[in-house]
């Protein structure tokens, strides 16, 4: 089956729900209790670039010449994963790690025309 | 090994990372952390975004991951590293398209476990002459050294075997190729 970034052939049950990020986000939330306690604690969240949504990341750096760089909690993590698989496959997070543990898609795991398939299950936060 | 030396290790790793990508880009660089058993890795941030490179006025894009875990290092029983298990660097055309990647996924879903090179697929079938099939370059996964950091012949007779389409003289190549891996 064919993939098309961000233009994923959706079935009747597959209709995207924007409630399921923050399902998800509380269901990692609770397994894992005080995830955000650290970042949230972290420095530098109104410095950010504000085109890159981190609020809640952890800063490291960044006062030396060179750019900072992040430290992310899981939570946090998710929602960005969250976001990626939006945005290459169309559909949310459950529904991607359903049907890729259920066997599709693994034809196009090392795809170059489908190079986001192989890093988003590398890269699946659970 | 204590978390704190743990998380220096990490934290210096991030300093690397970030102070070498920015000779190409700006785009931020994060450790993501998964909950057990998922390792964390480095990438850019957001995770759904590629880091802009310019390139004579046009924008192409590059992004990477590295999945690791902290480990002890040589220099001493509380001397803390990081283990790198896998990693993707790609780059990308304007259009997002891939124009190569160096890939390790030793525990993904794919037969290519061996870190390896993927050329862009719109790679012209390169003409071998004499009424040989052409090489199509474009849907190899050429290696760049295995285990032993280095191309070693085996590598180079399973890709003449699983991709040039060479014939094999043996039934066994497969399991010989991997004992002298081993």
């Amino acid at each position: 089956m064919m993939v098309w970034r961000g233009e994923a052939v959706l079935g009747p049950s597959s209709i995207i729900r924007q409630d399921d990020d923050r399902r998800e986000e509380a269901a990692v939330a609770r397994a894992i209790p005080n995830a955000d306690a650290e970042i949230d604690a972290g420095p530098g969240w109104d410095d950010d670039p504000p085109d890159v949504p981190l609020l809640g990341a952890e800063r490291i750096g960044g006062d030396d010449g060179f750019p900072p760089a992040y430290i992310l909690s899981p939570v946090k993590s998710r929602r960005q994963y969250n976001e990626a698989v939006r945005k290459y496959m169309g559909m949310s997070t459950e529904e991607f790690v359903c049907r890729w543990d259920a066997g599709e898609w693994h034809e196009l795991y090392d795809d170059r025309e489908h190079w986001w398939v192989g890093s988003l299950v590398d890269t699946r936060p659970d | 090994m204590a978390p704190r030396e743990s998380r220096a290790a990490v934290e210096g790793r991030l300093r690397h990372l970030r102070r070498v990508a920015q000779c190409v880009t700006e785009q931020p660089i994060a450790v993501v952390h998964r909950p057990a058993p998922r390792l964390p890795y480095f990438s850019f941030l957001p995770r759904s975004a590629l880091a802009p490179l310019d390139r004579g006025g046009a924008r192409v894009w590059l992004r990477f991951e590295q999945e690791f875990r902290p480990a002890q290092n040589d220099a001493g029983p509380d001397a803390v590293d990081v283990q790198l298990l896998g990693d993707r660097y790609q780059l990308l055309g304007t259009e997002e398209q891939e124009v190569l990647a160096y890939h390790w996924h030793p525990l993904g879903v794919s037969p290519f476990t061996d870190p390896h090179l993927r050329l862009s697929g719109s790679l012209a079938p390169l003409d071998l002459g004499g009424g040989a099939a052409p090489a199509r370059l474009g849907k190899m996964h050429l290696p760049t050294g295995g285990h032993v950091g280095l191309v070693t012949l085996a590598d180079i007779v399973r890709l003449l075997i699983a991709e040039f389409a060479v014939e094999p003289r043996r039934p066994d190549w497969a399991r010989i190729v991997a004992e002298a891996d081993a």
